[in-house]
């Protein structure tokens, strides 16, 4: 039941609404839905050029032409980036979370800590990291040669999807282990208590009282790393620009978009993939953790 | 959370008045803006909008020939917007000249890789689309053209018979420079053959000086060596007709002489250039050959300024890398236009734009602009003035031949190991997967058929 | 709850491990941009002997920061405060279901997060609106802003989370002393979502503050420029000036720290909000 007003007054939620719903049709799900319908067509960048559908041609042209083996080299690349930043930075965060969640001394301050590259950004983390990867001088390299070895980090084809991955784990862990502290500290104590008199061992007492009491952080964490990590390019484009075998699907929308030929209708065909694509994996995140949150 | 709100009110408020007082000589409105600048007597400006990348000695002189303009002509204004180079700047001026943004602006090299007719399906350049679709100034009649060289103009700023772009500049880019005083202490001579080259840099090698810098991390600079072997090497010394030969299928990627480019730039790379050459980035390049730290430094002429002015008492020389054991067949130099100015025809100040490249055009102007960036002048009787160009390089210029990136045509979605018309040695070993010159090659070949157009 | 010796001993070496990692690079960037460039030059990560404090004031004028940073702080707060309004006014009425088809709505905002990448019908959009509406445009400040609010995604989908957990018979209560919808939701509601709020500024603000693609594409006039351009000044022609860009990293990371830490205290009972309530 609507308390504010009857008669008119009642119609002022649905006016209020109207900004939110016109800031977002207009300049972020408008756009989409032209995204994808210009995946059909050979729209250009050229401006005053007609354009024609041309039906599935863009998308066989990514996936049939010269250099169609590296289509399906930045979506396997994507998916092992997704891969190993989910687990990872899930894994780190949620052990950190524990520990802090102990109450060790100083834990705001851990807290901060762990949460202030978030607050740096893409732009300033990635150049950090550039430094501190400088292979000539700089502080990690010199760490390497104590133990007789070298790299070139972001020059290096060999290496340099790895580094781009560690500085996206550094980068986001903090928050990932904010939103599971944050689970953590809504379990009761007495739950713990009772354990203990059984005599529970602490793995135990994470496994069967923790874990489950956790479950719709662990949810959130992972939908929020699965999605970002799949549309995840800035990082790319400040550390190595692509070079290096380092590009995503998401690099190669922005890429091919600004950066490719004038063509648009490509572009606009990759970003579909990669949201039919996102679609699929959150489909069936979705179905698989609600199922353990329902399960516990 | 109460203390929170009033500090962004007070920050909001702040924003906007800078904002707006900005506003006053700022864009934010539509018109195409009169423009009130503090320090200006008074009177309206009409902007020129152009844009650059950045490098600092051609922006320092841009902008002082900027100020000359607008002090001869008070009613206009140059913004000059510089971006990052490469592919930063080239994503600026496409997104720009799409909006209508832009008045003048240089493209990175002259006019190339327009389709001919025996390169069927071959990918339309930007500049010949922009063309094509009226974005770019007819500059045919316009009387400054004449300054220029007739023959540059036609190479590199004619399209159709028509002139739509005039090139700042020509520079050379296949050759090393070299340290004199570390050639002198190992008593080395500029080497003319390949041969001679290993042995130079054995010898430096044996006397623990590294022999080479190059700048791997951002992946062209690995190209310009290779200029020079392509150019000595591929079909006998005719890279046109290898070119031509790919396309029609009597050349091939993996022929021996292709192989052979690749093999000795590998050992280049692996054996005399500096370790963690594939981290090195391109801006900080000068600095390991200005300061002593290696003997040779591939790089374009347009360093030289950049080289003098990071170590004032270097003495430095070029040559051009010697590709094959034939002397008279390594004596030249490989290079391309650079920096060619196309004004926009839709732009909001055309008028203004071509006023400015009047201004440019003048022999005197033009001997500020080609003296600071370091280019060989495409005006007759402007000279370089510099002793670098004079003697280390022109002596090579008489038989001066375009770049393989320059004359080469890519098919249209061609594989990573051709992308950007080069041949990309940074795939071999050991940065990159592939442990031999053959290898490449092959996968090379796959790909340049694999792009073949149907039928 | 106690815990073994060992096992606490083990958490902290742990954590502080971790610190380490995170703390390192800071402190060297840190500690570089106090350096001259020819120290660095010579021992690039020793602890800086000659303080050069003036390095500030010359990344300062060479950024030319203090023309970019007012845009920024323009960008950042206009583009926070619209968020948190227009997310709030879409939660509320969703979350309660003051609105028909309030569980599609909620599908459909929080489908923002995974949409297509509108990236190539923006930039159209963005170059249509500067011939029609030149305001809110490609190249102007307004239109990027208003690129740069949502009142989808990830806040609102916070706001319902917290929304729901605040009792409907607030509303009833408040409308029987005769508080209308928009002071409810202004006066009343906002007081008591700090922590969501909090989280969303933050959020909002880090995105926007740090932006380095969407000005490239959308402002492109000097006078539009935002304080990541300042970075870029230092690429420079004898290499990178690492002890001017540490300091430039400083300039541009100061700002956001600050506000981190006025408003962390709410942070992490905001961060959580929207995971378990939604």
């Amino acid at each position: 039941m609507y308390p504010f007003g009857q008669g008119p007054a009642r119609y002022l939620p649905y006016l209020l609404l109207l900004l939110p719903l016109a800031q977002y049709v207009i300049f972020y799900a408008g756009p989409s839905l032209f995204t994808v319908i210009y995946s059909f067509t050979d729209i250009t960048n050229v401006p005053g050029k007609d354009y024609h559908f041309v039906g599935l041609d863009n998308y066989r042209d990514l996936f049939f032409s010269g250099n169609a083996s590296e289509r399906w080299d930045s979506i396997g690349r994507t998916l092992y980036f997704t891969l190993v930043v989910t687990v990872v930075q899930n894994g780190v965060a949620l052990l950190v979370a524990v520990l802090i969640n102990k109450r060790l001394r100083g834990d705001t301050f851990f807290r901060a800590v762990f949460f202030l590259p978030v607050v740096l950004g893409v732009a300033v983390v990635s150049l950090i990291w550039t430094m501190m990867f400088d292979p000539v001088g700089g502080p990690v390299n010199q760490i390497y040669q104590l133990f007789g070895y070298s790299d070139t980090f972001f020059g290096s084809f060999e290496h340099a999807f790895e580094y781009i991955i560690f500085v996206q784990i550094w980068m986001y862990m903090g928050y990932s282990m904010l939103i599971f502290l944050a689970g953590l500290q809504s379990v009761p104590k007495e739950l713990y208590e009772a354990g203990y008199i059984d005599g529970t061992t602490s793995w135990k007492a994470f496994r069967h009282i923790t874990f489950p009491m956790i479950a719709p952080a662990f949810t959130v964490n992972m939908l929020l790393s699965i999605i970002g990590a799949m549309q995840t390019f800035d990082i790319i484009v400040a550390t190595t620009d692509g070079g290096f075998n380092t590009r995503t699907m998401a690099y190669d929308v922005y890429k091919e978009t600004f950066r490719g030929s004038l063509e648009m209708g490509l572009p606009s065909a990759l970003s579909v993939i990669q949201f039919l694509f996102i679609l699929v994996f959150v489909v069936l995140a979705v179905h698989f953790l609600r199922k353990r949150e329902v399960e516990h | 959370m109460k203390r929170l709100s009033i500090m962004l009110c007070i920050v909001l408020m702040f924003a906007m008045s800078a904002c707006s007082s900005s506003n006053t000589n700022g864009q934010a409105t539509p018109e195409p803006k009169t423009e009130t600048d503090k320090n200006e007597p008074s009177g309206e400006k009409k902007v020129i909008k152009m844009l650059h990348w950045k490098q600092d000695n051609i922006n320092k002189v841009i902008e002082s020939i900027n100020k000359q303009f607008e002090e001869k002509y008070p009613e206009y204004k140059v913004e000059y917007t510089t971006t990052a180079p490469d592919e930063e700047y080239k994503q600026a001026m496409r997104s720009r000249i799409t909006a209508g943004d832009l008045d003048i602006f240089p493209d990175l090299s002259g006019m190339r890789l327009s389709p001919k007719d025996w390169t069927p399906g071959a990918k339309v350049p930007d500049w010949q689309q922009w063309i094509d679709a009226g974005l770019i100034a007819d500059l045919s009649n316009e009387a400054f053209v004449k300054n220029w060289n007739a023959n540059d103009i036609a190479q590199a700023g004619t399209y159709k018979g028509k002139v739509y772009a005039i090139p700042a500049g020509k520079v050379a880019m296949s050759g090393l420079f070299y340290n004199k005083e570390i050639f002198a202490k190992y008593n080395l001579q500029v080497p003319k053959t390949w041969t001679e080259f290993v042995n130079v840099s054995e010898t430096l090698k044996k006397n623990g000086v590294i022999p080479i810098a190059m700048a791997g991390k951002d992946i062209w600079p690995l190209k310009l060596p290779v200029f020079s072997l392509q150019a000595q090497i591929l079909a006998g010394g005719d890279q046109s007709k290898w070119i031509e030969g790919v396309w029609k299928g009597t050349a091939k990627f993996n022929d021996p002489d292709a192989v052979e480019v690749l093999e000795k730039m590998k050992t280049i790379q692996d054996n005399y250039t500096i370790d963690g050459f594939m981290g090195i980035s391109y801006n900080t390049l000068p600095s390991y050959f200005a300061s002593g730290k290696v003997a040779m430094m591939p790089n374009g002429v347009w360093e030289a300024p950049t080289v003098a002015a990071a170590n004032p008492n270097l003495k430095f020389g070029y040559f051009p890398l010697p590709g094959t054991e034939d002397p008279a067949k390594n004596n030249f130099l490989v290079g391309k236009y650079d920096m060619t100015w196309y004004v926009a025809e839709k732009g909001p100040n055309k008028e203004g734009a071509l006023k400015w490249l009047v201004f440019f055009s003048q022999p005197e102007i033009y001997q500020q602009f080609v003296q600071a960036a370091g280019f060989l002048p495409t005006m007759d009787n402007v000279k370089t003035n510099s002793a670098f160009l004079d003697n280390e390089v022109m002596p090579y210029m008489d038989r001066f031949q375009l770049a393989y990136e320059i004359l080469m045509i890519n098919r249209e979605n061609v594989g990573e190991h051709l992308a950007a018309e080069g041949v990309h040695t940074e795939f071999l070993a050991p940065g990159g997967p592939f442990r031999s010159a053959k290898e490449l090659a092959d996968v090379q070949q796959k790909e340049w058929e694999a792009a073949a157009p149907e039928k | 709850m106690q815990d073994s010796k060992i096992s606490q001993f083990l958490s902290y070496t742990l954590i502080l491990l971790l610190v380490v990692v995170y703390v390192l690079p800071l402190l060297i960037v840190f500690n570089v941009s106090f350096k001259s460039f020819e120290e660095y030059l010579l021992n690039p990560m020793g602890i800086v002997t000659d303080i050069q404090l003036s390095n500030y004031v010359e990344a300062w004028n060479q950024g030319k920061f203090s023309r970019y940073f007012w845009n920024s702080i323009l960008y950042t707060s206009a583009s926070t405060i619209i968020t948190v309004i227009i997310s709030l006014l879409a939660a509320f009425p969703v979350a309660r279901g003051y609105v028909k088809w309030a569980g599609f709505l909620y599908l459909f905002f929080i489908m923002a997060q995974f949409l297509p990448n509108p990236l190539v019908a923006q930039f159209k959009l963005m170059l249509s609106l500067k011939e029609h509406m030149p305001l809110i445009g490609y190249d102007s400040k307004l239109g990027y802003i208003l690129l740069k609010a949502t009142g989808t995604g990830v806040v609102f989908m916070m706001f319902v989370g917290h929304i729901k957990s605040i009792s409907r018979e607030l509303d009833e209560a408040a409308s029987i002393d005769g508080c209308g919808y928009v002071r409810y939701l202004f006066q009343i509601l906002f007081p008591l979502m700090k922590p969501v709020i909090a989280t969303g500024v933050i959020l909002t603000a880090i995105g926007t503050w740090n932006d380095f693609v969407g000005p490239l594409l959308y402002l492109t006039s000097p006078e539009n420029f935002p304080i990541t351009t300042g970075l870029k000044e230092f690429r420079g022609q004898y290499g990178n000036n690492w002890p001017l860009l540490a300091c430039g990293i400083s300039i541009v990371a100061a700002p956001l720290i600050g506000l981190y830490v006025l408003i962390q205290r709410y942070i992490i009972s905001g961060a959580m909000a929207g995971a378990v309530k939604s």
